[in-house]
């Protein structure tokens, strides 16, 4: 139920945006990459930034960023909106957010379905919201506010989630649609997260595909994730498995292609290795759309999810679980220890 | 949304402090492979393995100077009393040097503390309004001038420490295998040039010097306030105190 000052719904009506143009195929820009990107300025699309890392800095990571910018089109993501959050909206955060967005020319925004904290305390985590008539409302109202401060739509990601609600009342597919068609906000389709969340939760991955509302979906998120047999953690620290790139061909053939962006976050490799995995998104996306197989990208079968042994991630049997397999990305701490311990003297 | 207030306040509640969720079943419904607890456990130990690593990658080398697991109890403690507040895990550690300083052993002495202030600095300096993009900076040919002003550059910092945690920084980065120091006063001015933050070791005079400088004090005055607090140093301040602005000069402390 809505309160009384919250914004009343109204008709749909996205407010006006920059351009729609399909980017291409980007990468997440990480600082572990920064000296190698000033050097040889890899023939990527484009990238997208963690919006954090980057709204409160006046030293290198912002140096870097601008000089990014003048040659690559950039697209912010964050992590803090805190969208679905009761407490009050953080107009100083979104206001900061505007301004990045100008002065780098941000083709969006996009955060995630999620709240991050309450009650004046932040978990740093993307946080599950119950799938409730009234966090739809909740989230609606203030998805409004959020794009008439930014002036422009709001993209939206599907996040990967750990827990269900007893109170849930609908899926995230039918919430998300909602949400969307109640707002003109954009979605962006994170397929990895479709998958890790249908394995978490007992869903078919296919029918959230079919059934969110595909020509709202602006971007595709790829990663890597970990699977520990009884539940997967989306750890954007491996390859792309290949039952998530079977549900992005999917995804590819029922809206017609997106920007897609490919996140790795730790164990992070070399720029060549996760533009590589970029490329194999490009290949996959073109059999979708052509209706050719991809034999040469897929090595395995789709199969039922929770029937295969395929763990491209995975832990073996006897090992140990992976310290940093349990936890979750996201972590955007802006400028890490082999970032400033490179520059001190 | 009193229903929606009430989950978030409860789910935020149980991941913080795991040992006080209760009605774990009530709230989460559970999986086919993973009890309700097991869910709710994921964002429990990633809340904590999260924090931890922001806070062991924000202090390398306090991390090594007193080894992985103490510097993890004292992490998990602080985590647990100051919980994030703020949208940016840059401020996750603001009040760790206090939270240190107020539960560490009483015969550690404060080294561990100024290490962290130290490690602190140099992360706060390294993405703070810099230098950069400011017109070069030239001495006027006389720094005999009693009125002269002169301003430190944006992001210079001016620290008194009472033990050599510079050096120790310094031994740590070039991975010199070191005991913790004995009491030893360190002043230090931490800049950044290019992008890059230095630390410039200063004499107590220096020190002194540079501060009145910083709080807007003209040359005379600085000079003055040096030579007073600095009694034993004041031959050496007269005969150096121009060398030493030539050097601090090219060193782009000013502007």
């Amino acid at each position: 139920m809505l309160k009384p000052n919250l914004p009343s719904p109204r008709a749909s009506a996205p407010p006006r945006e920059p351009s729609l143009a399909h980017l291409g195929f980007g990468v997440g820009l990480r600082s572990v990459h920064f000296s190698h990107i000033l050097q040889h300025w890899p023939a990527v699309d484009w990238f997208e930034i963690i919006s954090e890392n980057f709204i409160d800095s006046a030293g290198r990571p912002r140096y870097v960023l601008e000089q990014i910018a003048e040659r690559y089109p950039i697209v912010m993501h964050g992590v803090s909106l805190s969208i679905g959050s009761t407490d009050p909206l953080d107009f100083a955060y979104l206001a900061k957010l505007k301004k990045l967005s100008r002065e780098v020319n941000a083709r969006w925004i996009s955060d995630h379905l999620c709240w991050t904290g309450v009650a004046s305390r932040t978990s740093h985590d993307l946080l599950p919201l119950p799938l409730t008539e009234e966090a739809l409302a909740h989230v609606a109202a203030r998805v409004r506010t959020v794009q008439d401060f930014l002036e422009r739509p709001l993209v939206l990601e599907n996040p990967s989630s750990y827990v269900t609600f007893a109170a849930d009342t609908m899926p995230e597919w039918e919430f998300l649609s909602r949400l969307a068609t109640d707002t003109g906000c954009q979605l962006l389709l994170d397929v990895n997260n479709v998958y890790v969340s249908s394995r978490n939760h007992d869903f078919d991955p296919h029918e959230y595909l079919r059934s969110i509302p595909h020509d709202r979906v602006r971007q595709f998120h790829l990663a890597g994730h970990t699977d520990l047999g009884t539940h997967c953690i989306d750890t954007h620290d491996g390859r792309v498995v290949d039952r998530v790139w079977e549900l992005y061909r999917e995804a590819v053939a029922l809206t017609g292609g997106a920007s897609c962006l490919l996140e790795w976050d730790a164990h992070i490799p070399s720029f060549d290795e996760v533009h590589s995995e970029v490329l194999r998104a490009k290949e996959v996306a073109a059999g979708a759309v052509s209706g050719s197989p991809t034999h040469s990208v897929l090595s395995t079968q789709y199969s039922v999810p929770g029937t295969s042994s395929q763990s491209s991630n995975s832990p073996d049997d006897s090992a140990p679980i992976p310290h940093s397999a349990l936890r979750t990305p996201h972590s955007a701490l802006p400028h890490p220890a082999h970032l400033t311990l490179a520059e001190a003297e | 949304m009193d229903n929606l207030t009430h989950l978030q306040n409860w789910l935020l509640n149980s991941i913080i402090a795991p040992s006080t969720a209760q009605h774990i079943n009530d709230h989460i419904l559970p999986s086919e492979n993973q009890s309700s607890a097991d869910r709710l456990a994921v964002y429990q130990h990633a809340y904590l393995a999260r924090l931890l690593e922001v806070l062991q990658s924000l202090f390398p080398c306090t991390r090594f100077a007193v080894g992985d697991e103490l510097f993890n109890q004292f992490a998990a403690g602080y985590i647990q009393t100051h919980p994030p507040h703020s949208y940016t895990l840059a401020h996750l550690a603001d009040k760790f040097a206090d939270y240190l300083d107020a539960t560490r052993p009483a015969d550690w002495g404060a080294f561990l503390v100024e290490l962290v202030r130290l490690e602190q600095a140099i992360d706060r300096i390294f993405d703070a309004p810099g230098p950069e993009n400011l017109p070069p900076f030239t001495l006027p040919t006389t720094t005999a001038d009693a009125s002269l002003k002169l301003s430190l550059v944006p992001g210079c910092e001016l620290h008194t420490f009472h033990y050599p945690v510079s050096a120790y920084y310094t031994h740590w980065k070039q991975s010199l295998a070191t005991d913790w120091p004995q009491p030893q006063d360190q002043y230090l001015a931490l800049f950044r040039r290019n992008y890059i933050v230095r630390r410039y070791e200063l004499t107590a005079t220096q020190f002194t010097l540079l501060s009145a400088l910083h709080s807007g004090a003209p040359l005379g005055d600085a000079l003055t306030i040096a030579a007073n607090e600095n009694p034993a140093t004041l031959e050496t301040l007269a005969q150096n105190f121009q060398s030493w602005f030539t050097l601090w000069a090219a060193e782009r402390f000013f502007t």
